[in-house]
C-alpha cells in the first residue's frame, strides 16, 4: 500500500481535552432580554420583584410552557403543530363531560387520551400519508375545534360533582407544600422533554430529521415513525395543558384553547431561538422564550400599559429575535 | 477596459488566455488558452474533472478566475454577474434546463427581462411577436403560448436556445446538449446549431458523444487536468487520437494497488444481482461482487449508475430482479432493510444525503447505530464521543473535535465522516457513488487507501466512478454502463483507458 492513513491531526491534544460545557450563543439574546426586563421592571415597579408576583407569573405561564415544550418537538423536525389550541378545548369538554357521570379518573384518562389520539392522527397523516404538517394541523385545528363544540353542544359545562371537582382544581391551582402544582407539573414535563430530546435515540433522530431529512432516511432512520412520535408527544403535552387550564376554571369550556395560546406557544419557541427550519434548538431555549413573554406581559401590566399595546410589543419581540438569530447564523 | 490584445486571432469572438482557477486543494484550471471564432462550432472535450465545466462557469461569470484574461471581440472583459455576461452576448445552456414549468414559452424567454409597455406593465403582444421570431429561428413548431410543462425535453431545449438568443448572443455554450434527447431531437438540434453558426454565432459544444463531433464540429479542443491538450481542426483528427488526448497519462495507474486479490475469484459472491430492472433507468442488470473485490461501475452521467446504487440501498424500489447478499435473497424496500442486510451507501450528493452539515461529527457518525449507545436509561454521550474519537483517529479526519459541525469540514473530510458512519455498522457490502468528487488530491489518496483496506478485510466494494484514473487505480473489475445497461466488463484493470472510453461513449 503506497498510502498511509496514519496521519495524525495537528490538534489531537486539543481534541482529547475534557469536554467543558459551553454557553450556547443562541440563548444570549433572549437571556439578555430577560435580564434587561428584570432590571427595568424592578426599578419601575415596587411590586415586580416580589415572591408573590414571580410565583403568579410562573403559575400563569405553566400551561404555555407545557404547550411550547410540545411545540418545540414539531418545530425541531421542521414542522409545526397548529392543532394545540383545539386540543386544549377538546380535552376540556371531554374531561368535564366524562367527569360529570363517571368521576375524575375516567374523566382525566379519556380527556387527556382524546388529546393524544388527535396527536396520533396528526402523526399518521404527516408520517405515513406524508402530508405537510402545516396543512394537516391546520385542518385538524378546525376539525377538533368543531368537535369540542359538538361534544359540549356549544356551552360551558358547569357544576362538576364533588369531591372530584376539588381534585380537578388541585391540578390547576393547588399546592404541594409551598409549591404550586402547575409549576411542579410544568417542571417535570419540561425535564422529561429535555431528557427525550437530549438523551434518547428518538430525540436525536428528531434533530437529524430537522437537520436533513434525506440524510436521516439514508441512515436507516424510520422517519415516519419518528414523526408520529413527535405529533403524539405534542398532542399529549397540549392535552395536559388543557387539563390543567380546565382545572383552574373547574369547568369544561369549548373555546378554552381558541385564544392566543397557540400563537404564543409558537412565538415562545421562536423567541427562544429554535429554528423554524428544524434541526437546531431545544426545550431549554423554549423555557427562556416562555419566560420572556410571561414577564414582558406581567411587567407591562404592572406599568398599566394597555393589553392593546402589549400585543404590539410581543409581536415586535418575535420578529426581533428571529432577526438576531439570522445575524448569528450568518456570522 | 483595455485595448485589444496582441496574441488573440483576429476573428475570435471569444478568447481566453492563461485562465487559472483554484479550489481548496485542487487546481481546476492551470493556464488554459481557448478561442472561439465567429461562425464556428467548437467542441470542448475532456474527462470528468478535466476542467470543462469550470471553464464554462468562468466564461459565463458564475465563477471568478484566479488568473488570466477573457476577451470578447478583442476587448478584455470581466463581468460582475451572469446577467452582465448575458447582456454582453455570452449565453450558456446547461444540462438541466432553467425553465419555469407553469409559465408559457414566451414568458420564459423574457423572464427577468420583460418587454414593458405603458405604465411599466408587460407588453404581451410585443413579447409574443418576438418569441415567435426566436422560436422560428430555432426551428420550434410550438406556439409562444405553450406551457413549458406541456413540452418534451427536445422542445424545452429549443426554448432554452431561443431564450439564449433573446439578447443577440455572440457566443452560445451548450453543455452536453444531447444527453437527454432522442435521436430525432438531436438531429434537429444539430441543424439549429449549424444554422446559428452560419449566422455568425460562435458556438462552444461540450459533449461526451464523440461520434457527434465529426459531422457537426469545425474544431476540437481537449482539456486534461486543467490544461489544454491542444486544438485541432475536426477533419484532421480521428476518434482514436481524441480518445488518447482525453485519457493522456491515465494509461498508467498512479495509485499502487494492493497485491494478491486475484484469487478472490473463487469465493462465493457477497453481492449477487440478477436481472435487476427499473423501467426507464436500467434494465436487466446482472453482476456480482466477491469478498475482497472492488468492482467499479463506470459510464457517462445518465447511464443509470446512481439509480442502481440507490435501488440496491432501498431508496427506490426495483421493478424486477433479485438481489442476494451472502447467498441469501434480500428483500430490500427501504434503507433500513438494506442496512440490516449489511449494505452501506456512501452517496454522491454528500451534503444532501451523506452528512447533516448542522450536526456535529460525532452525531453524524453515530446516527445509524444510536441504539447501541443506550445505557440503562439514556444515551451514553461519553461512549458516543469516544466512538467518534476512535474513528476520527482511524480515518485521520482533520477536525478540532468530534463536536465540530460537519459543515465546517472540507469535502474530503466530510466524505470520511460518511465513511466513518458506515464503518461502525456491520456492513459487508459498501456502495460508493463518486466518492472522490470535490475532494482534494491528498484526501483522494486516503479514501483509496480506505477502500483498499475494506477490501483487504474481505468486504465487497461496488463503486460508481466517472474518473478514468480512479477506475484504473482502484478497480479489480470494471463494468461499463451505457443507457441503463452493462455494455462491457473488464477483468482486472491492466487495460488501456482508451478501451473504457471507447465503450462508454459509443452509440
Amino acid at each position: 500500500m503506497s498510502v498511509t492513513v496514519s496521519t495524525k491531526t495537528p490538534s489531537e491534544a486539543g481534541r482529547k481535552a475534557p469536554r467543558t460545557p459551553t454557553i450556547d450563543a443562541a440563548v444570549l439574546g433572549p437571556g439578555l432580554a430577560l435580564l434587561v426586563m428584570f432590571i427595568v421592571y424592578s426599578i419601575a415597579s415596587p411590586y415586580f420583584l416580589t415572591t408573590q408576583n414571580i410565583t403568579n407569573v410562573l403559575v400563569q405561564s405553566a400551561p404555555l410552557l407545557i404547550l411550547a415544550a410540545g411545540q418545540t418537538f414539531a418545530l425541531l423536525m421542521g414542522g409545526l403543530d397548529l392543532s394545540q389550541g383545539s386540543i386544549i378545548s377538546l380535552v376540556s369538554v371531554v374531561t368535564a363531560t366524562v367527569m360529570m357521570n363517571y368521576g375524575i379518573v375516567p374523566g382525566a384518562l379519556l380527556g387527556i387520551g382524546s388529546g393524544i389520539a388527535v396527536g396520533l392522527v396528526n402523526g399518521f397523516l404527516v408520517g405515513r400519508a406524508r402530508i405537510q404538517p402545516f396543512i394537516v394541523t391546520l385542518g385538524m385545528l378546525y376539525i377538533i375545534a368543531g368537535l369540542a363544540l359538538v361534544v359540549s353542544d356549544g356551552s360551558t359545562i358547569f357544576g362538576l360533582p364533588r369531591p372530584d371537582v376539588d381534585i380537578f382544581f388541585w391540578f390547576g391551582g393547588g399546592f404541594v407544600g409551598p409549591v404550586p402544582v402547575p409549576i411542579l407539573i410544568a417542571a417535570v414535563l419540561l425535564g422529561l422533554a429535555y431528557f427525550v430530546l437530549a438523551r434518547t435515540p428518538i430525540g436525536r433522530h428528531i434533530y437529524a430529521i430537522g437537520g436533513n431529512e434525506q440524510v436521516a432516511v439514508m441512515s436507516g432512520i424510520d422517519v415516519g415513525r419518528v414523526k408520529i412520535f413527535i405529533f403524539a408527544f405534542s398532542g399529549a403535552y397540549a392535552a395536559v395543558a388543557g387539563f390543567m387550564l380546565s382545572g383552574r376554571v373547574i369547568s369544561g369550556q369549548p373555546l378554552l384553547g381558541s385564544g392566543e395560546l397557540l400563537l404564543q406557544s409558537i412565538g415562545a419557541v421562536i423567541i427562544g431561538g429554535t429554528s423554524i427550519f428544524g434541526g437546531r434548538g431545544g426545550v431549554l431555549r423554549t423555557l427562556l422564550g416562555v419566560l420572556v413573554i410571561a414577564f414582558m406581559v406581567n411587567g407591562l401590566n404592572l406599568l398599566t400599559i394597555s393589553t392593546f399595546t402589549q400585543q404590539v410589543i410581543v409581536g415586535a419581540i418575535i420578529i426581533l429575535s428571529a432577526w438576531v438569530n439570522s445575524f448569528r447564523r450568518r456570522s | 477596459m483595455t485595448h485589444a490584445c496582441g496574441d488573440g486571432p483576429g476573428d475570435a469572438v471569444l478568447s481566453v488566455r492563461g485562465l487559472r482557477k483554484e479550489f481548496p486543494g485542487v487546481i481546476a484550471l492551470d493556464g488554459v488558452d481557448f478561442d472561439v471564432r465567429r461562425g464556428e462550432v467548437h467542441a470542448l472535450l475532456g474527462a470528468n474533472g478535466a476542467g470543462k465545466s469550470t471553464l464554462i462557469k468562468i466564461v459565463s461569470s458564475l465563477y471568478q478566475p484566479d488568473g488570466g484574461e477573457i476577451y470578447l471581440e478583442g476587448k478584455k472583459v470581466s463581468f460582475a454577474s451572469t446577467a452582465e455576461a448575458i447582456r454582453a452576448g455570452i449565453s450558456v445552456i446547461y444540462q438541466d434546463f432553467a425553465l419555469v414549468p407553469d409559465l408559457s414559452a414566451a414568458e420564459n424567454i423574457f423572464l427577468g427581462n420583460e418587454k414593458l409597455g405603458k405604465f411599466n406593465t408587460i407588453d404581451r403582444a410585443a413579447q409574443h411577436r418576438e418569441a415567435e421570431r426566436l422560436l422560428e429561428l430555432v426551428g420550434a413548431t410550438f406556439p409562444p403560448t405553450a406551457l413549458v410543462s406541456e413540452l418534451g425535453t427536445g422542445k424545452r431545449q429549443q426554448l432554452e436556445i431561443a431564450k439564449a438568443l433573446r439578447g443577440q448572443a455572440k457566443v452560445l455554450i451548450l453543455d452536453e446538449p444531447t444527453a437527454s434527447l432522442s435521436h430525432a431531437e438531436a438531429e434537429r438540434l444539430f441543424e439549429v446549431v449549424r444554422r446559428l453558426a452560419d449566422e455568425g454565432v460562435g458556438i462552444v459544444y461540450v459533449s461526451h458523444r464523440l461520434e457527434e463531433i465529426a459531422p457537426l464540429v469545425d474544431r476540437v479542443t481537449v482539456l486534461r487536468d486543467g490544461v489544454s491538450a491542444g486544438t485541432y481542426p475536426a477533419d484532421a483528427i480521428d476518434r482514436g487520437k481524441i480518445v488518447s488526448l482525453i485519457t493522456g497519462k491515465a494509461g498508467q495507474a498512479t495509485h499502487q494497488k494492493r497485491q494478491g486479490r486475484q484469487q478472490a475469484g473463487d469465493d462465493a459472491p457477497l453481492l449477487e444481482v440478477r436481472g435487476l430492472t427499473r423501467v426507464g433507468e436500467f434494465e436487466e442488470l446482472s453482476f456480482c461482487v466477491r469478498p475482497g473485490e472492488v468492482v467499479v461501475l463506470t459510464g457517462l452521467v445518465g447511464a443509470g449508475r446512481t439509480e442502481l446504487l440507490e435501488t440496491l440501498f432501498g431508496v427506490r424500489p426495483a421493478h424486477r430482479g433479485e438481489v442476494r447478499i451472502g447467498g441469501k435473497t434480500a428483500a430490500i424496500s427501504k434503507p433500513q432493510d438494506a442496512i440490516s442486510s449489511g449494505i452501506a451507501l456512501i452517496p454522491e450528493d454528500r451534503r444532501g444525503q451523506g452528512v447533516s452539515v448542522i450536526m456535529s461529527i460525532g452525531e453524524n457518525i453515530a446516527l445509524p447505530i444510536l441504539r447501541r449507545f443506550m445505557g440503562r436509561l439514556s444515551l451514553n454521550r461519553r461512549r458516543i464521543a469516544d466512538h467518534a474519537d476512535a474513528l476520527i483517529d482511524r480515518l485521520a479526519i482533520r477536525t478540532p473535535s468530534a463536536g465540530t459541525h460537519a459543515g465546517a469540514l472540507s469535502g474530503g473530510n466530510q466524505q470520511k465522516v460518511v465513511l466513518a458512519k458506515w464503518l461502525s455498522t456491520d456492513a459487508r457490502v459498501f456502495l460508493f457513488d463518486e466518492p472522490t468528487q470535490g475532494v482534494d488530491v491528498g484526501a483522494k489518496a486516503e479514501i483509496y487507501a480506505l477502500i483498499d483496506a475494506l477490501a483487504a478485510e474481505g468486504r465487497g466494494v461496488l463503486m460508481v466512478s466517472s474518473d478514468l484514473e480512479e477506475v484504473l487505480a482502484v478497480a479489480d473489475r470494471t463494468l461499463a454502463m451505457r443507457s441503463g445497461r452493462i455494455v462491457a466488463e473488464f477483468e482486472n484493470a491492466d487495460l488501456p483507458a482508451s478501451r473504457i472510453v471507447d465503450a462508454i461513449t459509443h452509440g
